[in-house]
Formats: C-alpha cells, sequence, structure tokens
C-alpha cells in the first residue's frame, strides 16, 4: 500500500495496561472491559403557556395545569424518554413573560401551579422562548451533551396585546420564527384554545406547521400527543432535512386550511 | 500462549437493538471483510437509519460492494489507498441505487452510514460517511482515527444514499505501524467513547481490556461469540437502544504485548 502523509487525526493518549487483571483466559479480560456511558443526548422542550384573564373561562387554566402534571407522569413511563427530556415553562399573561421553570430533567421538572390573568404578551414570549433555548443549547454544547432539535410549544387561547400584524414587533417576531425554521434551530408549535384567533395564529406560523386548533376540553389528549412525540424523537434517527415521523395530531386537534 | 492465533486476523459480531426488537425491526447493522494476499485487511461495517425501512438490505449491500471493489482494485494493481477508498464507497453508493430499482423502492428506503478500512501492518487508511468510529492501538498509544460525524442534532445523521455524502466523506490515512483496529456503529458509541471539549476520544478502560483480549483469541469463530456475547450483556447493551457492531482486527503481535 502506498505510503501517503498522514491526515490530521486527534492526538493520542498513552496506553496504560497496568490496571488489568492478566493471568486468566482471554474471556476474563473481556470481562474487565468498562463502560464510559456519557451523558445522554438531551431533547430540551419549552412549554409556552398563555396565562391571560381568558384562560380562567371554562376551566381552561385548570386543565393546563393538570395536563402539565399528566404530561410529567406520562414522559417517565418511558425508560429512554425519562432520561433524556429537558422540560421549561415560561408563562405570558398579567402584561407579563415569567420563566416560572428552568430547564430541568422531566424527572426533577415539578409541575408549576399557574394562575390567569391580564393581558397577552405572546410576541415578547416568543422572542424570550426562542433566547432561552438557544442558552440552553449553548450549555449543552459548553458540557460535552448531544441533543435533539429543541422544541418551543406555545398554547394560546386568544391574540397577542403586545404586537399587531404589520408592526414592527410582529415583523420582528415573524421574521424570529422564520429564521428558526429555515435554519432549523428548533421546532415550533402552537396550539390555539378556544376562542384563540387562528387566523392570526396562521400569517404568524411558517407555512410548512401552521397552528393546531385544539378539539373542546382536549388538553389531555394533547399532552398524550406530546408526550408520545418526544418518545419518538428520543429514539429516532433521520437524514438530514428531515423530520421525525410524529402521529397525526387528529385525535385532539385540526390544523386549519391555509 | 502458544496457541493464540498470528495476525492479521479479524473477527466481531452484532446484534440488534433493544427498541428494534420491540419493534420487531431487524438489525440494521452490517459487516463484511476481506484479506487480500495475506497482507491486507478491507473491512467495511454500515448502519442503517432507523427511519429507512429497508435499511438492512441497504447496510449488507453497501458493506459487500465497498469491499469487493476494493478488493478487485487492488487485484489490477491500484495501490493508492484514497483512490481506492473512494471507489469503494462511491461502488457501494451506486449499487444502493441499483438496488432500490430491484427492490422497486426509493433509495432513501436503503439509507445507512459505512464505514470502510484498509489495513496492513504498514499503515491503515479509512472511509467514513455518518456516524461509528474508528480506534486503533500502537505501541503505546491508542487513539481515535475517524470520529462521529459532527452535526447539530443527535438524531441526525449524513447517509450515503444523501445528496450530501461527499460533504460527509472523510478519508483519513496513518502511515504509522498499528497493532489493533476496532471499528463500531453508534451503538456502542455510548460505551467506547467520551466527548471532550466537541471532540470524542476513545474510552481507556473499554479499550485495553478488549484489546488485550483481542491479542489473546485462539480462533476467531470463538472470539466472534465471545463478541456477541459482550454486546448482550446487560452492561454494554444497557449503555444504548440502538443496533450494536463490534470488529476488531489485529495486526501485529510482539511478545511483550501477549504477556500484557
Amino acid at each position: 500500500m502506498k505510503k501517503t502523509i498522514p491526515s490530521s487525526v486527534p492526538p493520542a493518549y498513552p496506553f496504560t495496561p497496568t490496571n488489568i487483571q492478566t493471568g486468566g483466559t482471554a474471556k476474563d479480560l473481556l470481562s474487565q472491559v468498562d463502560i464510559a456511558a456519557p451523558e445522554q443526548p438531551h431533547c430540551a422542550t419549552l412549554l409556552l403557556l398563555d396565562t391571560s384573564g381568558s384562560m380562567v373561562e371554562s376551566r381552561k387554566i385548570d386543565q393546563l395545569n393538570e395536563g402539565l402534571r399528566f404530561l410529567k407522569d406520562e414522559i417517565l413511563k418511558d425508560e429512554l424518554a425519562a432520561s433524556r427530556v429537558d422540560i421549561a415553562v415560561v408563562t405570558f399573561g398579567d402584561g407579563a413573560v415569567k420563566a416560572v421553570h428552568p430547564f430541568t430533567s422531566i424527572q426533577d421538572f415539578q409541575p408549576p401551579l399557574l394562575s390567569a390573568n391580564g393581558d397577552t404578551p405572546m410576541g415578547e414570549a416568543i422572542l424570550q422562548g426562542v433566547d432561552l433555548i438557544e442558552t440552553r443549547k449553548k450549555i449543552y454544547r459548553d458540557q460535552g451533551v448531544n441533543y435533539y432539535r429543541p422544541w418551543l410549544f406555545m398554547i394560546t387561547d386568544g391574540e397577542p396585546t403586545d404586537m399587531k400584524k404589520g408592526d414592527p414587533k410582529w415583523a420582528m417576531v415573524k421574521s424570529t420564527i422564520e429564521d428558526c425554521e429555515k435554519n432549523g434551530k428548533l421546532l415550533f408549535f402552537s396550539v390555539g384554545v378556544e376562542p384563540a384567533n387562528m387566523t392570526l395564529l396562521n400569517d404568524l406560523m411558517p407555512p410548512s406547521r401552521g397552528p393546531i386548533k385544539l378539539r373542546q376540553g382536549n388538553f389531555r389528549e394533547m399532552f398524550q400527543w406530546l408526550s408520545n412525540s418526544q418518545e419518538k424523537i428520543v429514539k429516532s434517527d433521520i437524514g438530514p432535512g428531515e423530520m421525525v415521523k410524529l402521529e397525526a395530531p387528529n385525535g385532539w386537534g385540526e390544523i386549519p386550511a391555509k | 500462549m502458544t496457541n493464540t492465533l498470528s495476525p492479521p486476523y479479524v473477527f466481531g459480531a452484532k446484534i440488534p437493538g433493544r427498541g428494534h426488537q420491540i419493534k420487531g425491526i431487524p438489525c440494521q447493522d452490517a459487516y463484511y471483510s476481506e484479506f487480500f494476499q495475506s497482507s491486507h485487511l478491507i473491512i467495511a461495517i454500515a448502519d442503517g437509519l432507523g427511519s429507512a425501512p429497508r435499511s438492512d438490505l441497504g447496510a449488507q449491500c453497501v458493506v459487500e460492494s465497498a469491499v469487493n471493489a476494493v478488493t478487485a482494485l487492488m487485484a489490477e494493481g491500484l495501490t493508492d489507498s484514497r483512490l481506492l477508498l473512494r471507489a469503494g464507497i462511491v461502488n457501494a453508493r451506486n449499487d444502493l441505487f441499483k438496488k432500490a430499482a430491484m427492490e422497486i423502492c426509493h433509495v432513501r428506503e436503503l439509507a445507512c452510514t459505512i464505514l470502510l478500512i484498509i489495513a496492513s501492518q504498514d499503515g491503515i487508511a479509512v472511509a467514513h460517511v455518518g456516524d461509528g468510529a474508528i480506534v486503533v492501538k500502537g505501541s503505546g498509544f491508542i487513539k481515535i482515527i475517524s470520529e462521529p460525524e459532527n452535526l447539530e442534532y443527535a438524531n441526525v445523521v449524513v447517509p450515503l444514499t444523501s445528496d450530501e455524502w461527499e460533504k460527509s466523506l472523510r478519508i483519513h490515512e496513518s502511515a504509522e505501524p498499528i497493532d489493533c483496529i476496532a471499528a463500531f456503529t453508534d451503538g456502542l458509541q455510548n460505551a467506547a467513547l467520551k466527548k471532550l471539549n466537541a471532540t470524542y476520544q476513545p474510552f481507556e478502560a473499554f479499550f485495553n481490556p478488549l484489546f488485550s483480549y483481542s491479542l489473546k483469541i485462539e480462533d476467531t469463530d470463538t472470539a466472534g461469540n465471545d463478541i456477541r456475547e459482550f454486546l448482550m450483556s446487560e452492561k454494554v447493551r444497557g449503555s444504548s437502544d440502538d443496533d450494536m457492531t463490534l470488529v476488531i482486527s489485529v495486526l501485529r503481535k510482539n511478545m511483550d504485548q501477549e504477556i500484557v
């Protein structure tokens, strides 16, 4: 074989066999193999939740709170998802965006008890949600942890009160969403709960992923779908540009025609 | 000790991932090897994508195609390892398209990665598309000679069927003498590698005993069964849900290595 100039490979480290018990059979040596078992890859999911005053009606805020506890229980049933899913909760209501739960493993997730009041600063919430996810990815990279494409999962029953279609904030939020989609930075899902302005949500979302309208009272089914989807993500392998095949949301939601 | 094998020799095994067994999916990994004139060893391993329904066929197709293409060209007198490796990879990709036509399916249903190795006592050359890794042992060192591809997301891999395969193709050569090679698919990455500062390093406590074992075996059939049992152990299998393939080759042996 022609000898050629070695191309660059990472530097070697010294082979130090001194700790191996060498007296037995070959198979005894195999039993001494140890496992690196580095950190599992992580899937960061940020729940962006509307806690404006209208969420009090029809017990929507109660169903949301129950749904968060149900989500945790369901994800924990799958061993792989339990070790890989990270959750954070950001709310928008009462005129403010609040990071009510930082990113933690699903095992350490303490479902918050949310209350509803005031306005709907959805625009600001989306921008902060995107920032929090980018920060989380940087933490993963700094710690040498592999990660899946994160999720930003928004649930709203209204329309934004901090931006109007066509104003500068709207333009910024829309271009942020488009940038995230185009560059594969995260997966943004939005769910509209009655009486959400689905037309406006439709205008905000990218063409490839329109908003889903929640069927009346189907919070639990939606969180079941979210748990099942997380399980599919952490068990998937796909080529570049492909999407993990998720269950259709037919059981709990409708996708409005564009 | 006098019954241990004289190099070069190669052995290995593959097992289905626990996740695959639960879903009733066959093992989608494959491996194949041939000697050339008893001085060179050509090895290929491949990992079919979980999202590709016939990737077990794809993986088997590429390993045989790549190795056979390389040995055929070596028989014709070609010695440039880069050209040999590239020809092996291109041949494998072409055969995937032919296979897809025969199976009447889209080629993406056969999507798989590939690691191709040409090794002798004089050195090693590898070509790599996708994940998995190749680790070698030399005199006083262990090093990773081809790392898993470094894409942003853990579940995304560039298969040989992708239009982007050439961007993913990495070719490495090393002219220093190599004693042992371990090639494995990504199912074994958690067990065998650690990640430091965004680069992968071989986990010493995994490879030390593994290579010592490899130097001490008496026949490759028994060794293949031992490796299979090893992969099936709770310790190893518990480190990943994915299919696992591990192929080991010993090229050189010194008396003092056997004592170690």
